[in-house]
């Protein structure tokens, strides 16, 4: 069987308990590889492309949670200035009813770092005691698995979209929304960290001298399948980024007097010719901040887990 | 008054440049045939005239149902479905001889009892209709074409009443209007140039021209004389996404939009083929303020809520440019001069947030959220609540701002408990006596005892010029109680495409007497 | 092989269970009374009661829950608050844009997707495959509704190619039905074509390491038929994995782009249900797409059989 995974890194293995909905992300089936020599720090920092990554991450963290400082105010209509093209007064230009562009754009920044950060604690707080639970407990692995695939089996924005009908337009729904959408895709991954796990010796040996499973997890399994999940966390992030900017631009995300990239696209839309700076800003943003996530997650995938893919940076855009 | 559409000098010179304007005097002859696809701005709610003052209900189906009166080009009543009417009995009894041979659509030929029916339907349902039916003694069928209307006292309005096309009288067949009650029309058979064919929601209505049409001999006037359906098909096609409604113009998918961004004129302008129609004035945008539950049931919290905007701003984000609104206080437009009034406007855009703050503390306001719906089908309507929202924010309330469709606003603002503000905008009305922003029943439920009174008068009087002091006192208690809050008055910009002869852009719309070159 | 494809086919149960219930959980997330948005703004609490009665809302929640099942294996979704129709009606009058976008994507996808990744996997690590691979990396990282936006700004826009928005249904003719269809459909498409081609090209460069492709080289064959003949009919098992599941992904993709590009379809019927509080369309909709999900993903796996033999001896 585990021979397979490198021919097949994307499939579903034949035979397998995975059932057919649950063709996104595979078993892992090798334990994680423990290397000796450099450590994962200067592995990453080695590859050009995650550094570009990282910086392009620390950016948007720094926009973030300075927005307060460097963002003007994103609400403030400057009526009679309304659709004005870049200038030096307003560096990306204002918008249908007057507000800075850029003020817009920063906090938007602020929010994204928001939603991504939240709905990564969210999922893998459910996610990881899902997972654990379930490659832990035989018996309850079944049932948990059962529900998680249930969950998987709707494309993540169509999920989204009813959870945010059933609970209404906020910045908090919004964050539960997706990090229930992605819950289940986390469980996974650390399911399958723990199911190799669990059959390490020392494993084995504590359950044997009668440790209490409890301990058992959280003392032994738990920080040996945390590389895996590490990994997940950057793309997550980026997926939560990209639903919520969704979302907001479909109408059903976040209120439309929030500053958030999805709803000044939204906006910027009607004025796509009169106004091109509406969509073209905010774009980019969106754009820098996913490409970021995803090479720096890329990185540490490479260097933490070469064998192991999860939630990868192909698998996040498909909202 | 309204203006024909101007067409723009450059089209001219392009089409004198191209030798074709010879030709396109030669054809000005109108022509029979061809499908229309008007471009609206969402869905309709409903069908059934009586029940909503929703104008795009008005626009679709005012092709299939009729009235017995309507306008003339100068808004005055003229007859259309009746043939004469006499007054007697010190203008207390109204007798109308109705036209012979009207058919409805299936097949049925008008008589008094369908008149009869409808018109009492009318009255229990429609706000103008619950407003003119309190001066009603009551309605009957003298003989088959023959209605008879008793008042309990004199009115100076009630022909306009029975003209007014929004929430009209309009006429159904008895049948129809005994089984529909109180519910929804389900057929929709009228006696228009016009008929139904289907409704599909989210894609289109669909109406064709009704070969038996008992057209009027006089000459159009106005809406009214003789209507011929030069089309053979008119299709009311939903398109929220106000983009695509011009660009669909523009392509020639649509032959009119409704509806454009006010800042879109000088785009329109260059578009070989498309020709900008304004309507002017379209309406005064509001918020309406919930009366009868909720935070703004308290009159020093909706004063509050008055004295804190700024008007200018709010229109402006609205309509972008700024020969496409006006801050003026008339609950009548300055367009029409016997009825204008500036009663009142000391309290109309006060631009005052200290006074807000003062009114809220005495009213103890304790930042319950204010839910205000809109929606960006009416593009203005969002970006006007979004302004205000600004200003009302900045000097002490807190306002929960809820975005829905058109369709959804209409039928939540049906629930006192559901919302305390929401937007729209009050449409040009030539007769104040039926004036929707005036009207108790309508949602809001502004009913102040005074003002009630003095509509019931306003509809009694028959001089004009003490009707138009009744309106000023009308105007002045709108104010001090603040029954709704205008915002501004704006006109509409819509985009025809130029093959389309003989439409007159106007906020009611009429697609009889066009055609497609 | 009988094993696997039952195997395969029972496993699908618990699943549409899951994903049943969660559809029935989400409608009674709602605040508010079912029965008091069904029935409308207008209605009288009696006329609440009594919708309540027919619809069995007022039985317990287990109970609704198991007439609910029965509902389903019907067929029947309820009917449409605002639509007044039948959810399925509604459904089906608009599954032809929301199909034909899905179907013309992943052409383009795969059109692109397949030959960029063999290409790269054949010349690695030359210039041209770290051209590919950040060209698809960057394209991974562009939401669809991005791209949807700046391909009107460009083409639409700028050059005037193609019209700004709207669909033109296939009952005006099948060009302008194509021609409306072609920037959405790029949208989606390259987007997903920058996946396809990399893992089109990671599962060649796997297969171009195997040995039976140093034996080919060894016994003489040409470059061009080891790496088209032999790797590449290898490659292609997880790449039709991935192919299946873009399918899949693009419709749900294509609830996105269909409001950048105003096409009325499955998506803008989601959209406007949730704008509308309609929920049995929310639920309808929901449902339609996650059995469409995972039914592809079904074939799939039984598509294994074909390109896989190892399966068939299961």
């Amino acid at each position: 069987m585990s021979t397979e995974g490198a021919r097949r890194p994307l499939g579903v293995l034949p035979g397998s308990r995975e059932t057919a909905t649950a063709a996104i992300p595979p078993l892992a089936v090798d334990a994680p590889v423990r290397r000796r020599g450099p450590g994962w720090l200067t592995l990453l920092a080695r590859r050009k492309t995650t550094l570009i990554g990282a910086v392009l991450m620390l950016l948007m963290l720094a926009v973030g949670v300075l927005a307060p400082m460097i963002g003007g105010d994103p609400g403030h209509m400057d009526v009679a200035g309304r659709l004005k093209a870049p200038s030096r007064a307003h560096w990306l230009g204002t918008d249908d009813v007057g507000r800075d562009v850029w003020s817009r754009v920063i906090y938007g920044a602020r929010l994204s770092l928001l939603v991504g950060a939240a709905v990564v604690v969210f999922s893998f707080a459910v996610g990881v005691v899902c997972g654990m639970v379930a490659g832990y407990y035989r018996r309850l692995d079944n049932v948990v698995m059962r529900v998680m695939d249930g969950l998987m089996a709707f494309p993540a924005i169509v999920l989204a979209i009813a959870l945010m009908a059933a609970l209404g337009a906020s910045v908090v729904n919004v964050i539960v929304a997706i990090g229930v959408v992605y819950s289940p895709r986390v469980a996974r991954v650390v399911r399958g960290s723990v199911l190799v796990i669990r059959e390490t010796s020392y494993v084995e040996a504590a359950r044997a001298l009668g440790v209490a499973d409890l301990s058992v997890m959280t003392r032994h399994v738990l920080p040996n399948c945390l590389s895996p999940v590490i990994v997940q966390a950057s793309f997550v992030f980026a997926a939560a980024v990209l639903t919520e900017a969704a979302l907001s631009f479909l109408g059903v995300g976040v209120p439309p007097y929030v500053p958030s990239w999805g709803v000044i696209l939204a906006e910027g839309r009607l004025y796509i010719q009169q106004a091109p700076w509406l969509v073209i800003y905010p774009g980019v943003a969106i754009m820098l901040t996913i490409f970021g996530l995803n090479l720096f997650g890329d990185g540490l995938r490479d260097v933490l887990d070469p064998k192991i893919r999860g939630l990868t940076s192909e698998r996040q855009s498909q909202t | 008054m309204r203006h024909a559409f101007r067409v723009p000098a450059a089209l001219v010179m392009l089409l004198l440049s191209l030798g074709l304007v010879a030709p396109l005097a030669a054809q000005e002859q109108p022509r029979m045939g061809g499908v229309f696809k008007a471009a609206m701005i969402g869905e309709p709610p409903t069908l059934d005239l009586h029940k909503t003052t929703a104008v795009i209900v008005q626009q679709i189906t005012w092709h299939v149902y009729e009235t017995l009166y309507t306008y003339d080009k100068n808004y005055n009543a003229i007859p259309l479905l009746v043939e004469s009417h006499a007054v007697s009995d010190k203008g207390r009894t109204y007798t109308f001889k109705l036209r012979q041979g009207v058919k409805f659509h299936n097949g049925k030929e008008m008589t008094a009892a369908d008149v009869v029916a409808s018109l009492q339907r009318w009255g229990r349902l429609a706000t103008p209709g619950k407003q003119f039916w309190k001066n009603v003694e009551g309605v009957e069928a003298k003989d088959p074409s023959t209605v008879v209307i008793l008042l309990k006292d004199t009115s100076g309005a009630l022909l306009m009443g029975l003209a007014r096309p929004n929430n009209g009288a309009v006429i159904y067949p008895k049948e129809i209007v005994d089984a529909a009650g109180d519910n929804d029309v389900k057929d929709i058979i009228g006696t228009g140039p016009y008929r139904f064919i289907e409704h599909k929601p989210d894609r289109h209505v669909k109406l064709a021209r009704f070969k038996e049409y008992a057209a009027r001999s006089d000459a159009p006037d106005g809406f009214g004389g003789k209507r011929t359906a030069y089309l053979d098909e008119i299709l009311f096609v939903p398109v929220p996404d106000v983009a695509v409604r011009l660009a669909g113009v523009e392509t020639g998918e649509y032959q009119l939009g409704k509806q454009i961004q006010q800042d879109q004129l000088d785009r329109m302008k260059t578009m070989p083929g498309v020709v900008p129609g304004i309507i002017k004035p379209e309406g005064w945008s509001t918020a309406v303020l919930n009366h009868k539950q909720g935070v703004m049931s308290d009159r020093r919290i909706r004063q509050a809520f008055q004295a804190a905007l700024d008007m200018e701003p709010i229109m402006a984000a609205g309509f972008g440019n700024k020969a496409f609104y006006r801050i003026d206080p008339g609950m009548s437009f300055p367009e029409q001069p016997q009825w204008h009034s500036t009663a009142g406007g000391e309290l109309y855009n006060q631009k005052n947030p200290a006074k807000t703050k003062k009114l809220l503390q005495e009213a103890g306001y304790s930042g319950t959220p204010v839910r205000w719906i809109t929606t960006k089908e009416y593009q203005w309507m969002f970006k006007n609540a979004l302004v205000a929202k600004q200003q009302l924010e900045a000097a002490g309330f807190k306002i929960d701002l809820q975005v829905v469709d058109w369709a959804t606003l209409v039928q939540r603002r049906n629930k006192p408990e559901a919302w305390d503000v929401f937007s729209t905008g009050i449409t040009f009305n030539p007769e104040p006596a039926f004036s929707t922003a005036a009207a108790c029943g309508w949602p809001g439920w502004w009913c102040h005892e005074d003002k009630e009174q003095w509509m019931a008068a306003l509809g009694r009087e028959t001089d004009h010029k003490k009707r138009k002091a009744i309106w000023d006192k009308v105007q002045q208690i709108f104010y001090d109680d603040v029954g709704r809050v205008k915002l501004g008055d704006f006109f509409g910009l819509e985009a025809i495409r130029k093959e389309v002869h003989g439409y007159r852009p106007t906020n009611e719309m009429n697609l009889w007497n066009v055609w497609l070159k | 092989m009988k094993t696997y494809v039952a195997r395969r086919l029972l496993a699908l149960v618990p699943v549409a269970l899951v994903v049943a219930t969660v559809a029935f959980v989400l409608m009674h997330l709602a605040p508010g009374d079912p029965a008091s948005v069904i029935a409308g703004p207008d209605a009288s609490a009696d006329d609440v009661q009594k919708l309540s009665r027919q619809l069995g809302l007022d039985a317990p929640l287990p109970v609704q829950l198991v007439r609910w099942y029965g509902r389903l294996v019907r067929g029947d979704l309820g009917q449409s608050i605002f639509l007044r129709k039948p959810v399925t009606e509604a459904i089906l009058d608009r599954v032809e844009p929301t199909l034909l976008l899905t179907v013309f994507a992943i052409t383009i996808s795969v059109a692109i997707g397949v030959p960029a990744g063999v290409i790269s996997a054949r010349y690695h690590n030359s210039a041209t495959d770290q051209a590919f691979m950040m060209a698809a990396l960057v394209g991974v990282s562009i939401p669809n509704f991005l791209l949807g936006l700046l391909l009107i700004l460009c083409f639409s826009v700028w050059l005037g190619w193609f019209p700004v928005a709207g669909y033109s249904p296939l009952e005006y003719g099948y060009l302008k039905t194509l021609r409306s269809l072609v920037m959405p459909a790029f949208a989606l498409g390259l987007v997903q074509s920058a996946l396809i081609a990399r893992v089109a090209r990671s599962s060649m460069l796997d297969i171009l390491r195997e040995q039976f492709i140093t034996a080919g080289r060894a016994k003489g064959l040409s470059e061009r038929a080891v790496v088209y003949k032999h790797a590449l009919k290898n490659a292609m098992i997880p790449t039709v994995t991935i192919i299946g599941i873009s399918f899949a992904i693009l419709i749900s993709g294509a609830v996105v782009v269909e409001q950048v590009f105003n096409i009325p379809g499955l998506g803008r019927l989601i959209i406007s249900a949730v704008l509308r509080r309609d929920y049995p369309v929310i639920q309808g909709v929901v449902l339609c797409i996650a059995g469409i999900y995972m039914l592809i993903n079904l074939a799939v796996d039984l598509s294994y059989i074909v390109f896989d033999p190892r399966v068939r001896y299961q």
